[in-house]
């Protein structure tokens, strides 16, 4: 008989259950002459059992058993499951558990029949084994032997296969989450960006706007007071500008008006001086990409080159940072370079994961947009950012599968 | 403002537009002399009405006035064409002398 070996090697090929399963049926049938089986597997209701496997069993027979009841007297295999036990019925004609299927059974010339419950590892019954032969007779000790053993196989064969099925579904819920995810961090990155534009234009604009409005109206009655109050005018004027250049700061903190009036290499020169002002740094920023990028490409990339010097600064030891834009057929390149002290880029990865390299925000915008960052580094060697993003970038980012 | 040029220049008309899409309307239909303008506008921004106009009507002079002090704003404002760019903190000052400089007027 089909050993559990093969069974394994039918499925391992990816052999559906049901070929298995006849596969199985087959071969026990070629060890006696006239003697047919089958397999009903447990329907998902738990109530019913449906055709699985009967290679040699007549057509109309196996219409008429599928979706047969499990109970207490429904021939021998809705018993079986009924009892969890085996059934044995040595004439089908006289037996009382065949009284529904009786006259099915003698039209297809089955006499005698038993059938085993197909037990899963955890002792629930997956549907049934049964053999029937033409003649009524008792099972032979071979037959109830053989039967035992094709249960078994079957269970191998069935939980291998619903195992298969778990972790296939499993996978594709696993990737549902994932797209899920990344649709729910791309809408994310939105809302924050479109919360900061907010902000940053209220503060920059609309403040800004009543302020210079209030140092004009401060300078018109300037002219109209005694010199003697001047100073005390110049006082709230410089005052004034205090809360003028606070607001402006943390307005262009929040989201440069640069990057949506100008684009992104004006807003980056401007981030740049900003940068170099307070470290020291020497920055260039060099691009060829001609005129403005979609919205998204210039945020994404504006904020990128943020991260990217706030690290330079953090842990690089540079004195220069170069900065290249293109624009390419494939879509845009931006590539961030530094003289400073390198690391090695393999070591961090191996003992602390992507999280050490300090670029798990970079790495979240250009997963938006399918983009992809690439980072050359060696101690005492300087560190290169190569980013690349596609052209195709749309409004609505693509939530891509790799 | 418009009481400072109106005084100032004794200019006949000085009209105002609420967006950049009105300040083009308005600029086709009255070719006024000069046209002061804003950058943070609704629809269509200070620095796309200048390049419009000046290609449309290269004499029309145009003086940028805005709250934006970054370098960049200014660089911007003169490759949109326009003929001069302003600190808005500057207006009660600068503004009529401005006004006269682009006109070629010599200042009073």
């Amino acid at each position: 008989m089909l050993d559990e070996k093969q069974l394994l090697e039918l499925l391992a090929n990816g052999t559906p259950l049901r070929d298995t399963l006849e596969a199985l049926c087959r071969d026990v049938e070629e060890r006696s002459s006239g003697m047919l089986c089958s397999v009903l597997l447990v329907d998902p209701d738990g109530l019913h059992l449906r055709h699985s496997a009967a290679p040699s069993l007549p057509e109309d027979y196996i219409r008429s058993v599928d979706g047969m009841a499990i109970g207490p007297s429904a021939a021998c295999h809705g018993t079986a499951a009924y009892r969890k036990s085996l059934v044995i019925v040595s004439d089908i004609a006289s037996d009382p558990l065949w009284v529904d299927y009786r006259d099915l059974a003698s039209r297809h010339g089955l006499a005698s029949c038993w059938s085993t419950p197909i037990f899963s590892s955890d002792a629930k019954v997956l549907g049934t084994f049964a053999m029937y032969y033409p003649t009524p007779r008792k099972p032979s000790a071979e037959d109830l032997e053989v039967t035992e053993r094709a249960s078994r196989i079957a269970t191998v064969a069935i939980e291998r296969k619903r195992w298969e099925e778990d972790r296939e579904r499993l996978y594709q819920e696993m990737l549902a989450y994932r797209d899920r995810l990344r649709a729910l961090s791309v809408a994310n990155l939105k809302a924050r960006e479109d919360e900061a534009r907010r902000i940053a234009r209220e503060l920059h604009d609309s403040a800004g706007q009543i302020l210079v409005s209030v140092h004009v109206a401060l300078q018109e009655l300037m002219l109209d007071v005694p010199p003697a109050y001047h100073a005390r005018f110049v006082d709230v004027e410089k005052l004034l500008k205090q809360v003028e250049d606070h607001l402006r700061r943390i307005s262009h903190e929040l989201r440069p008006t640069i990057l949506d009036d100008l684009g992104l290499k004006p807003a980056l020169e401007f981030l740049a001086r900003g940068v170099s002002a307070r470290t020291g740094v020497r920055i260039t920023v060099d691009s060829s990409t001609g005129g403005r990028l979609p919205p998204l490409v210039e945020t994404a990339l504006y904020r990128i080159v943020q991260e990217a010097l706030t690290n330079v600064a953090k842990h690089a030891k540079a004195t220069s940072v170069r900065i290249e834009l293109e624009r390419g057929g494939q879509g845009f390149r931006c590539v961030i370079r530094d003289d400073g002290c390198g690391f090695d880029v393999s070591g961090i990865l191996a003992r602390q994961g992507q999280r050490g390299l300090g670029t798990l925000g970079i790495l979240e915008r250009l997963e938006a947009l399918g983009g992809n960052l690439q980072i050359i580094s060696a101690p005492g060697a300087g560190t290169e950012l190569r980013i690349t993003i596609p052209q195709e970038t749309q409004d609505v980012p693509p939530v891509g599968r790799g | 403002m418009r009481q400072l040029l109106e005084k100032a220049l004794g200019a006949p008309i000085v009209l105002e537009a609420k967006d950049g899409e009105e300040a083009l309307r308005l600029t086709w239909a009255h070719l006024p002399r000069v046209v002061v303008m804003d950058i943070t506008m609704p629809r269509m921004n200070g620095l796309q009405a200048t390049k419009k106009i000046k290609a449309e009507c290269p004499e029309t002079k145009i003086i940028i006035l805005t709250i934006h002090k970054e370098e960049a704003y200014r660089e911007a404002a003169m490759e949109s064409g326009a003929d001069a760019f302003l600190d808005k903190h500057a207006i009660l000052t600068d503004l009529v002398p401005t006004v006269r400089d682009v006109l070629g007027q010599p200042h009073a």
